[in-house]
Parts: structure tokens; C-alpha cells; sequence
């Protein structure tokens, strides 16, 4: 039990600092979403069904400060962990070092296209504001592509390291 | 292991379940008391997070941009002794304006009922400019209010709000569009956002004639935008002989990297 409420813990101080500190960082008015590479990290390292509830409560505390539409990022975000779960068994081994890399470089690519397209999708239900979706593809999505996946792959390294030590703590 | 798998896409459809449920409470406006017990928690911690960034990118820029900043604190220095002139002679110009409006009976303007509000975050994706202010429609803010910075500068619109935060499109979105005035030619016209990077003033007629650098406020027309807010100076011309209006690019008078405090404009008084 411990360890979920810490994770609930460490989604909150990264929600606060997707919001507040990671913006000013951008590079070329982009930046990455710490929230997204937490949420692949512990589908691909841990899986099961709370890194879903993970992925719902995160999505809904980032829609929630989203000027998007409501429920845009929790969609995505279960979209893609629910992607993980069925790719990892499936396709690529998830325990494989080379296995995790492909999984997370496909969901970062996943996510810039499942966002634009579901506030395009919202925007026709009448919910949200409209965007150019190729236009937004293009100028953001590739670099955000690339930021999403270094920090994954960072954060995946970092959290392989402590995982060791936090298991001996009984977390 | 097949079960297992079965489970899993019950728990995911369950989920989306769950998910458009949720939006349809949101758009029936039920979920506005857990958004406001949740924001009431984040928000506090917000703030000083904010702070550390803003600073932290400020010394950041400095350290990769001081050549540029040496150049532009010249410039700014000159620019300023100029504007120190300009401001002395409109002051007299501001004040008979006064005694001729008292003398002829003409109602003075009315001023604007404004709330100061901080900055506390930015839009969490990377779709669209928008950030955060920490005021909401507990002190009266409402959507497509204007907001501006401390001198008229305006900065955006308010486009959402919450009971104690709103989220504020910057005038630099796609989707922003402001109707706006040259203001020594009087030409009328909109200002549009470019992605993020710049404004264009757009919908020109084509008879009409702009002076280059001349200065671009707002025209009144949106409502709850009053007139004569600081938007920017026209830059150059980018339309083409074969376009029906003309289009400028507008240097905004507003770096957004700069914002810690705003004003939203209620009203008026």
C-alpha cells in the first residue's frame, strides 16, 4: 500500500511541476511532459492494473489545468498505457532493455498524434478550441516527440537504478 | 493468461467508460466543486514553483543571450529618453482634454474596474498559448475578459475559469483574434495570433495606408476589451499585390517570458 501512495505523491509533485517549473525550460517553445514519461515508465516497469488508475487520476489532474477540452489527456494517457500492456505481451519483450526503448519510443510518437487528434475530435463534438493538426504535427509534435522519449528513456534509466534501494526499503 | 487479458480490456473500456462519463458531467458544470477542492490544494504549491522557474530561466537566457541584451539595453536606453519626451507633451495634451471635456459637459471615459491576479502556471500540453492566472470567477473574472499588463499592455483574454484560477489565451494563439486600430492612421483592422511566435494585423483594406512602426492598440469593438490598449507596432508588410486585404506582421509589445503579474479587466467602474 505504501508504494502506491508514494506514487500518488510523486504524480502530484510532477503535475505541480509540468505546470509550474517545466514550461519556462522549453527549448524552441517546447517542452516535455514529465507526467507522460512517469505514467511509461511504470507500465513498462511495473504494469497492472493500479499504473491505469495511475494513468486516470494523472490525465484528469492535467485536464484539469489543460486549456483543452475535459478529458483529452486522461484519454491518451489510458490509450497508451493499456498500449503498453498489449504490446509488451505481445509483440516486444518488455524485459529486454531493447524491448522497453521500442515501447516507449512508440507510445512517446503515439501521444503527440492521439492529443492533436482527439482535440480536433472534441472541437467537432462542439467541446474545446479547433487546431490545425497537421500545422500542430509538424511545428511541435516532432520535437515533442523527441523530448517526451529522451526523458523517458532518462527517467527509465534513473528509476532502474533506485529500484534496487527502494525495494530493500519495502517500497 | 487469456482471463487475465480479458480482465484488462474490461478494466480499459470500463475506464473509458468512466472518462466520457466524466465529460459529461464537466459539461454539465457537476464536477466544479472536486476541480475546486483539488485546485485549492495545487495552487498554494504552485506559486513559489512558478517563482523558481521564472527565475531560474531568467538567469539561464542571460547567460546565453548577454551579447543580444548588451545591444538591446543601448537601444531600450535611447528608445526611453524619447519616450520620456513623448509622455511630457501628452500629459498636457491628457490634461486639456480633461478641461475641454468639463467645459463642453462630455462625459469623462469611464475608468475600468480591474483585478490584479499572479501568474501560477502554464497550459499543460504543448498545443496552444495559454497560462494560468491565480483568480477565478470567485472575485468576478469571466470568459473573454481582457487582461493586460501593469502600463495597458494587453496580454490575452481570459478563456476558461474555475471558482479560484482561470486560463488566459495569449494574444500570440492561433485562435486569438482582437479587433484593433492604427493609432496615428486610424486604420481599423484585426490582430491575429501566429502560432506562437507573433501577431499579424490582417483584414486591411487594400486603399488604406499604414506608416511602418506605427504603433497598434485595441479598437473597443470586442466588448469587454476597452479601446486603446497598447497591442503592438506594425512590422512588415507580408501580403502579396493579389490578396484581397493587406497583412502586416506585429511586433508585440508584450515578452511573455516576462509575465509575473496581470490585471483582468472586470468592467467598467
Amino acid at each position: 500500500m505504501m508504494n502506491k501512495i508514494i506514487g500518488f505523491l510523486v504524480i502530484f509533485m510532477l503535475l505541480v511541476l509540468q505546470i509550474a517549473f517545466v514550461p519556462h525550460m522549453s527549448l524552441f517553445g517546447v517542452y516535455p511532459n514529465f507526467l507522460l514519461a512517469a505514467i511509461l515508465i511504470f507500465a513498462v516497469m511495473r504494469g497492472g492494473i493500479w499504473v491505469f488508475l495511475f494513468a486516470f487520476f494523472s490525465g484528469a489532474a492535467l485536464d484539469i489545468f489543460s486549456s483543452q477540452a475535459f478529458g483529452i489527456y486522461t484519454l491518451s494517457f489510458i490509450l497508451l498505457v493499456w498500449l503498453i500492456e498489449f504490446v509488451g505481451k505481445n509483440l516486444f519483450k518488455a524485459t529486454d532493455f531493447s524491448g522497453q526503448i521500442s515501447i516507449l519510443a512508440l507510445s512517446c510518437t503515439l501521444f503527440s498524434f492521439l492529443t492533436p487528434l482527439f482535440i480536433k475530435n472534441f472541437y467537432w463534438l462542439g467541446l474545446g478550441q479547433n487546431i490545425g493538426f497537421w500545422d500542430n504535427l509538424l511545428r511541435i509534435g516532432l520535437l515533442e516527440i523527441m523530448l517526451n522519449f529522451v526523458l523517458a528513456i532518462l527517467g527509465l534509466m534513473v528509476f532502474k537504478k533506485t529500484h534496487a534501494q527502494l525495494y530493500n526499503l519495502g517500497l | 493468461m487469456f482471463r487475465r487479458n480479458f480482465s484488462k480490456f474490461y478494466l480499459l473500456v470500463g475506464l473509458i467508460a468512466a472518462v466520457v462519463l466524466l465529460i459529461f458531467l464537466n459539461y454539465l458544470g457537476w464536477l466544479d466543486w472536486p476541480k475546486r477542492i483539488f485546485s485549492k490544494a495545487v495552487i498554494p504549491i504552485l506559486k513559489p514553483f512558478e517563482a523558481v522557474g521564472h527565475k531560474t530561466s531568467g538567469a539561464l537566457s542571460v547567460l546565453f543571450n548577454i551579447k543580444s541584451i548588451i545591444r538591446e539595453n543601448s537601444e531600450l536606453r535611447r528608445e526611453n529618453q524619447e519616450l520620456i519626451l513623448k509622455i511630457s507633451g501628452l500629459t498636457e495634451m491628457a490634461q486639456e482634454n480633461k478641461i475641454l471635456r468639463q467645459q463642453l459637459q462630455i462625459e469623462l471615459p469611464l475608468e475600468s474596474k480591474i483585478v490584479q491576479a499572479d501568474l501560477i502556471g502554464f497550459d499543460s500540453g504543448n498545443v496552444g498559448q495559454y497560462f494560468l492566472i491565480g483568480e477565478g470567477s470567485g472575485v468576478g473574472v469571466k470568459e473573454n475578459q481582457g487582461v493586460i499588463m501593469p502600463g495597458g499592455f494587453l496580454v490575452g483574454k481570459v478563456v476558461g475559469t474555475e471558482n479560484n484560477f482561470s486560463k488566459v489565451m495569449e494574444l500570440t494563439d492561433s485562435n486569438s483574434s482582437v479587433f484593433a486600430l492604427t493609432q496615428e492612421t486610424r486604420v481599423g483592422g484585426v490582430v491575429r495570433g501566429d502560432h506562437g511566435v507573433g501577431l499579424v494585423l490582417d483584414m486591411i483594406p487594400p486603399e488604406k495606408e499604414i506608416k511602418p512602426q506605427e504603433l497598434i492598440v485595441s479598437s473597443g469593438l470586442d466588448g469587454f476589451i476597452p479601446k486603446g490598449l497598447f497591442i503592438g507596432q506594425v512590422d512588415v508588410k507580408i501580403s502579396t499585390e493579389s490578396e484581397v486585404f493587406q497583412r502586416f506582421k506585429v511586433k508585440p509589445a508584450v515578452n511573455y517570458n516576462d509575465i509575473e503579474t496581470v490585471f483582468v479587466i472586470l468592467g467598467n467602474r
